[in-house]
């Protein structure tokens, strides 16, 4: 069997934040490789780079030292612009605080990130129903994020990051403001997602969540302390 | 009392700690404070301060009028003026005037005064004493008692530094001595010339008394006791019927027209400054509502401090109080400053009325209009903090206290929202009106007058008659003068005539005008025509083109035929498309019949923004005049021959005055006082309002994007790329722009309709302005946009990832 190109690759990732004369080291020399159809839990101490290296990740910023290569292609020195244009097309976020946006609707939500990829307004629609299906949040389709509950709000923001088929879905505390029940809700959407051939990053302290991933990256004072070998191989 | 004054110690404090704010909000409201100070300053002289006369809503001007002539407001004959007086029984009493030039010599270079005879009565009817001596009074009417003069205020001062032992004086006016028996105190305004330095009695001539046809007095009355305007109209037209059937020669078909003195005096000033206090109460209102949405932002920034105040017992009032406290101080400091600017304003708008506002040497800042200043403050401080103080004092203290914002940001975001629409739809309405302004008034510069006036001189001469007793002297003496200034260096061509376009002193009167037919006297009914007495040469220096013909010449003499020359319009409307040269013409005013020698082209006479009229024209050597402005074409600086044709004036006779000395070029800019006034002010006010609703947009949207920063951090995050967030918020921007303008189209489609009177040759609808307006506040509103738009552009997309 011919090996598979990890469909994310890092190496020698540092990333330094300069404030007046201090300089912040916030993570230092990561190498991390992500397969198509991973499912990899980052977790560490609070501060300890877990979200700079998710936002690298969704290239919401540039390293300062090291390569980024997704799907083959380099992507650390991308100009913002470059970088939003990879961010609509190969990555979806869901965020700790939902974010949807107050004022659109949930189909409005859902088809935000369709629209930034120039999608024509059908094949949004199309994908928005089936996304927003999947999630069975399809009945509150004309309704406000104000309207619907935590649990609910999330699902939206499930159906809004998995809507345009990313390549990789980048989970940041996805459970962190729901109670028990929904969070077993929404992990249970992200294991669904991942037996459908979904590639997942989710950062999370819940060491309940730790074991849904099939792997783990632990991370201290911006370094890879340990990175736990796939408890089962990769189909 | 203590805990008001603790509110107010503590809004100081708030704006002190806040300097952007204060600056912008103090200067804001100063700006619509000052405006409406200096306009109302303008208004109150002009249109709403009594005259200074006693019991002034009793006093009506009367004026013949002739209807099917198209005479709405003629003057009146001395006989038909005595007439009304003897038989009127509504009026308490009746004054007459009429203008009259004077030379004073004796007292320096010899000058022309403005001065004015009028009835021994006159005063009395006014209510007005002088501040020294006394006023002239019906016996000074008397042939022999009639040798003296009150002297004006100004005069006063200025040539005689306010002598109080002025009385007694005797001046030289005309050759003639008269003696100084009054001077009238400095708030004294003449109703028929604010400019009037002396006035003497009126003595009628016995054949004035008789001929009623020779109209030429103002008359002013006082309604008795218990007497009413239309009670007037009533009894004036029954004497004006009666001397109708009485005189039919000079009195069928005339009557009477009255207006209350105040309306007379306001002139045509009315209509323009009602408008621009408008604009400038427009104005005020941006800028309340600019200060109001500043507040919005403030008062939710002071969400948590109002809950926490709110928990610990204060009233939903006592919160108001203190929100409102705030908008109190900012109100005051905007009312000092506005009074501050309204100083320097009210010297602007004097200067630029000057010469055509009444009163405007009454426009000042004085205890009414600091009256006025401090109301309008007040009520700022209302209008910019009651509904901010309502809104924030109402919120639930509980969620303010938690979340640190008590009204929802986006609930206070629509209110402000909802205020600049307002802001920009004024700000159009008043655009709309300025720009209309400015280009009827482009249009009226560029309306060719019918003549070219550059390097033109004019000089006004009246003849003194007690000097120049018959038309050979008058003749002879501007005959010599012109030969004389076309032999001076620089000069290209002379001419002389009565009434020069567009300036108001002359002679200008009309008469009965004919194409003579088979009967050799004029119709009773006979059109009356514009009539003006022209040398030779007349038209070639003023550059009126000659359109056929030939000009006056020394072959029209007074013993020649006699002839006459006519315009264009008078030619189009008598002979049509016949030709018109070699015709005759039955003239009335003694002329009798003439020959049209030449047809000229039409001049706007009566103002750029008047259509010419017919016009004709007669020989200054068969017609002799004793008033005349003689006219010179000049190869440079016209201004720089001025002391030449002085001196060529005093080379015949050192005696002379002359009246007016100036140059054309500045006549037509006089001409255009009025609307270049109206449109310099108006256009000023609009550009304050956009300049104002346009940091009302910034305002807003910078607002948004601080409130919304985590919103477009996750837009970001989630593909939108930053040329797409700019366009975001530019399309924020535009569309509260453009509803504004929508909202502004509705109000300017009825409140330009008030304009239509002010307007040449542009309809206040014009679509040209209101489509450049409307794309001119779009594009000012981008550029409003621009710097919150590159804020919303720069937003880190990592702020996605940030807890709340």
């Amino acid at each position: 069997m011919l090996p598979i190109d990890p469909l994310i690759r890092m190496q020698g990732i540092s990333k330094i934040f300069h404030t007046e004369e201090v300089e912040t080291h916030a993570l230092s020399l990561v190498d991390l490789e992500v397969r198509a159809g991973d499912y990899l839990a980052i977790t560490g101490p609070s501060g300890c780079g877990k979200t700079t290296l998710l936002s690298l990740l969704g290239l919401l910023d540039s390293p300062s030292e090291g390569s980024y290569v997704l799907a083959g292609e380099p992507v650390s020195t991308l100009s913002p612009a470059q970088r939003a244009r990879v961010r609509s097309r190969a990555i979806g976020f869901i965020f700790q605080a939902f974010n949807l946006i107050g004022d659109l609707t949930v189909r409005q939500n859902v088809e935000l990130p369709l629209k930034y990829r120039g999608l024509p307004a059908q094949e949004r629609r199309d994908l928005t129903h089936q996304a927003l299906e999947k999630v069975g949040m399809l009945h509150r389709l004309n309704h406000y994020p104000a309207q619907l509950s935590g649990g609910q709000q999330q699902r939206v923001a499930v159906a809004r990051a998995v809507a345009g088929r990313p390549l990789v879905l980048l989970a940041d505390e996805p459970t962190g403001n729901l109670d028990s029940r929904n969070g077993e809700m929404v992990m249970d959407l992200l294991a669904g997602l991942h037996a459908g051939g979904a590639t997942i990053c989710m950062v999370t302290h819940d060491s309940r969540y730790l074991a849904a991933a099939l792997r783990t990256v632990h991370l201290f004072d911006g370094r890879l302390v340990s990175n736990e070998p796939p408890r089962r191989e990769v189909a | 009392m203590g805990s008001l004054m603790a509110d107010l110690r503590y809004a100081v404090r708030g704006l002190v700690k806040s300097p952007g704010f204060s600056v912008v909000a103090v200067l804001t409201l100063t700006l619509g404070i000052g405006a409406n100070t200096a306009i109302f300053s303008t208004v109150d002289a002009v249109l709403l301060r009594d005259p200074p006369f006693q019991e002034p809503g009793r006093l009506v001007v009367l004026w013949e009028q002739n209807p099917t002539q198209e005479r709405l407001r003629e003057p009146v004959s001395a006989a038909n003026f005595r007439d009304w007086r003897k038989e009127s029984r509504v009026f308490q009493d009746l004054a007459a005037w009429v203008p009259w030039g004077h030379t004073l010599t004796g007292e320096g270079e010899p000058q022309e005064i403005e001065s004015v005879r009028v009835s021994g009565t006159l005063f009395s009817l006014l209510g007005v004493g002088p501040r020294l001596g006394r006023a002239i009074l019906a016996e000074d009417e008397q042939p022999g008692r009639d040798q003296v003069l009150v002297l004006s205020h100004a005069f006063w001062v200025q040539h005689f530094a306010a002598d109080p032992r002025i009385i007694g004086r005797v001046l030289r006016l005309d050759d003639a001595p008269l003696t100084v028996i009054g001077v009238m105190p400095a708030d004294f305004r003449f109703p028929g010339n604010e400019r009037v330095a002396m006035w003497l009695p009126l003595t009628f001539s016995p054949s004035e008394l008789v001929t009623r046809s020779e109209r030429r007095f103002q008359v002013i009355g006082r309604l008795a006791a218990g007497q009413s305007y239309p009670r007037a109209r009533e009894e004036m037209a029954t004497i004006s019927s009666r001397l109708a059937l009485a005189h039919p020669a000079s009195n069928t078909g005339w009557g009477v027209s009255l207006a209350p003195l105040r309306e007379v005096m306001a002139g045509t000033a009315r209509r323009p400054l009602l408008i621009l206090l408008g604009a400038a109460g427009f104005v005020l209102l941006i800028a309340c509502a600019n200060v109001a949405h500043l507040s919005l932002a403030r008062a939710a920034h002071r969400a948590r401090e109002l809950g926490i105040r709110a928990a610990l017992g204060a009233g939903q009032l006592r919160l108001t109080r203190l929100l409102l406290a705030e908008s109190v101080v900012l109100a005051c400091l905007g009312g000092l400053g506005g009074v501050a600017l309204a100083f320097g304003g009210v010297d602007v708008v004097a200067k630029l009325g000057a010469a055509h506002l009444p009163a405007w040497s009454m426009v000042r800042v004085d205890a009414r209009v600091l009256g006025f200043a401090a109301a309008a403050s007040a009520l700022t401080a209302l209008a910019c903090g009651l509904a901010p103080a309502f809104r924030a004092s109402w919120s639930d203290p509980r969620a303010s206290i938690e979340r640190g914002s008590g009204a929802s940001a986006s609930g206070v975001s629509q209110l402000r929202q909802i205020l600049i629409v307002g802001e920009i739809g004024i700000s159009f309405i008043l655009l709309v009106g300025a720009g209309l302004l400015l280009r009827s008034f482009d249009n009226l510069v560029r309306e060719d007058p019918g003549f070219q006036p550059s390097r033109l001189l004019a000089a006004t001469i009246f003849l003194p008659e007690h000097k120049y007793k018959d038309d050979i002297q008058e003749e002879a003496f501007f005959a010599t003068l012109l030969e004389r200034v076309r032999g001076a260096p620089g000069v290209l061509t002379a001419g002389a005539v009565t009434s020069l376009p567009l300036n108001p002193l002359g002679i200008d009167y009309a008469l009965p005008f004919e194409v003579a037919g088979e009967s050799a006297s004029l119709p009773s009914d006979a059109p009356r025509i514009d009539f003006r007495v022209a040398s030779p040469d007349y038209f070639r220096t003023l550059g009126v083109p000659l359109l056929g013909g030939r000009d006056f010449g020394e072959r029209d003499r007074d013993n020649t035929p006699r002839v006459v020359i006519i315009n264009r319009a008078l030619a189009q409307r008598f002979f049509g498309s016949t030709f018109a040269i070699g015709r005759h013409v039955l003239i009335g005013g003694g002329i009798g019949r003439a020959e049209i020698v030449a047809v000229v082209g039409d001049v706007r006479h009566g103002g750029l923004d008047a259509r010419p009229g017919p016009e004709m024209y007669v020989p200054l050597a068969q017609y002799p005049h004793g008033g005349m402005t003689v006219v010179v074409r000049t190869r440079g600086d016209p201004s720089a021959l001025a002391p030449v044709l002085k001196d060529q004036v005093r080379a015949i006779d050192p005696t002379l005055a002359i009246s007016q000395l100036t140059t054309l070029p500045q006549l037509l800019s006089e001409s255009l006082s009025r609307q270049r006034f109206t449109s310099i002010l108006l256009g000023s006010f609009a550009a304050v309002a956009l300049g104002v609703a346009s940091l009302g947009i910034y305002g807003v949207l910078a607002y948004i994007v601080s409130q919304r920063t985590r919103e477009i951090g996750v837009r970001m995050a989630l593909g939108a790329r930053p040329l797409m967030m700019l366009e975001w918020v530019l399309r924020r921007g535009l569309a509260l722009a453009a509803i504004g303008v929508g909202v502004g189209l509705a109000g300017a489609l009825l409140v330009t309709r008030l304009l239509a009177g002010l307007l040449h040759e542009v309809t206040p609808h014009d679509p040209t302005t209101f489509v450049g307006i409307a794309i001119l506040i779009l594009v000012v509103a981008s550029l409003a946009c621009a710097v919150p738009a590159a804020h919303a552009a720069r937003v880190d997309p990592m702020v996605a990832l940030r807890s709340e």
